[in-house]
């Protein structure tokens, strides 16, 4: 199953006038509030944005969209994530990978971020700049567990000589079998 | 009436034993992984990838390595997932595959719980050079070279050059070595095998 979000011309150009002008200005590096997502991105959000779903944020007074991870405006909302194919997101039509999470569309010219389900025509500059760790990656899978043989081999035998004696035993007095 | 409770406490000591053998047997044996997320956390770099150029099969001649692939993601604590058994592999499903752009990155088991060989029991032996291979499931063999390796502790959290993006294709294998530290149950450190693609 794929998603896609149709945009008229003048829906993108529009799109792309607001987020020219906003980096022209550099309201968007503004930031003014400083937050860390679940994933551990510390990151900033220019102020006059609020709280809004997917993890991003709307200024009512300008009616823009901020998504703080790409650090990317939109004046649509987002549609919240892509939906999941064996845990991986399944992309619209015609987006390649790009930076900061993000996918391009070079025919459209719109980035999408599959996480939030937004779309913007204003290229991603990550999480803003007194973010101190640009990128959230896992960290070192834990791949052993021979630390605990010892132990274990001590069980399997004791356990096994306990139920080995316990059988004789009953054998012995004929409890079990003949 | 004695001889019959004596025989009753006989049979309950033979069963709790033969109990707590077969438990610990299998808990020796097979693998039990934390939990993953569901999905990928907010702010982590996500790959797609379409389903035929995933990974398949990882070999290692020098190694005798011949292991099937699973696929995992993030563990609840935010480690890399690791397989379900100790002769697959398993590849992070976030990232590229192998053979595309980026760091795709593999681990596999050292051991089990009574020491018996995992699938990467012989990593640290692999040499700057050394041959892998990755089959993915559409049948395209790629051929990777050691490019170099790496020992960290298990700790680091400084992985943006595994995880992280890359300009080249590399593939990179994760185990554990060092010693045992029984407080956390985990080895001091990781073993890290650095690989790029042969075009």
């Amino acid at each position: 199953m794929t998603t896609y979000k149709q945009y008229s011309a003048s829906k993108v150009a529009a799109a792309v006038a607001v987020g020219v002008s906003l980096l022209a200005t550099g309201s968007v590096a503004l930031a003014q509030s400083v937050y860390t997502s679940p994933g551990g991105v510390n990151y900033s959000v220019p102020a006059g944005y609020n709280n809004y779903n997917y993890g991003t944020y709307y200024n009512s007074s300008s009616g823009m969209y901020f998504d703080p991870i790409t650090g990317q405006t939109s004046s649509s909302a987002p549609v919240g994530p892509a939906p999941l194919n064996n845990g991986v997101y399944t992309l619209p039509a015609g987006y390649n990978s790009s930076v900061y999470g993000t996918y391009y569309n070079p025919s459209t010219g719109m980035w999408y971020d599959p996480v939030s389900g937004f779309y913007s025509s204003s290229a991603p500059v990550g999480p803003n700049a007194s973010a101190s760790t640009p990128v959230s990656t896992p960290t070192l899978p834990n791949t052993g567990a021979g630390g605990e043989a010892a132990i274990n081999l001590a069980i399997l035998a004791s356990t096994a000589a306990i139920a080995a004696a316990g059988v004789a035993v009953l054998g012995k007095k004929k409890v079990l079998g003949r | 009436m004695k001889k019959t409770l004596f025989y009753l406490i006989v049979i309950i000591i033979v069963v709790v034993a033969g109990g707590i053998f077969s438990l610990t047997a299998y808990r020796s044996l097979y693998v039990s992984p934390d939990a993953e997320l569901s999905a990928p956390p907010p702010g982590l770099p996500v790959v797609l990838s379409s389903t035929s150029t995933m990974p398949a099969t990882l070999e290692i001649p020098s190694l005798s390595v011949n292991a099937k692939v699973q696929y995992v993601g993030i563990a609840k604590g935010g480690a890399m997932g690791i397989p379900t058994n100790f002769t697959d592999v398993a590849w992070y499903k976030y990232g590229p595959v192998p053979g595309a752009i980026g760091n795709a990155v593999i681990d596999g088991h050292l051991d089990n719980a009574v020491s018996l060989p995992g699938v990467f029991k012989h990593l640290a032996d692999v040499k700057t050079g050394d041959d892998i291979y990755v089959t993915n499931v559409s049948g395209t063999k790629l051929h990777f070279k050691v490019t170099g390796t790496e020992l960290r502790k298990y700790n680091d959290t400084a992985t943006a050059d595994i995880f992280g993006p890359s300009n080249k294709a590399n593939l990179i294998l994760i185990t554990c070595e060092g010693t045992w530290n029984q407080s956390i149950k985990e080895y001091s450190d990781r073993f890290i095998v650095f690989s790029t693609l042969v075009q």
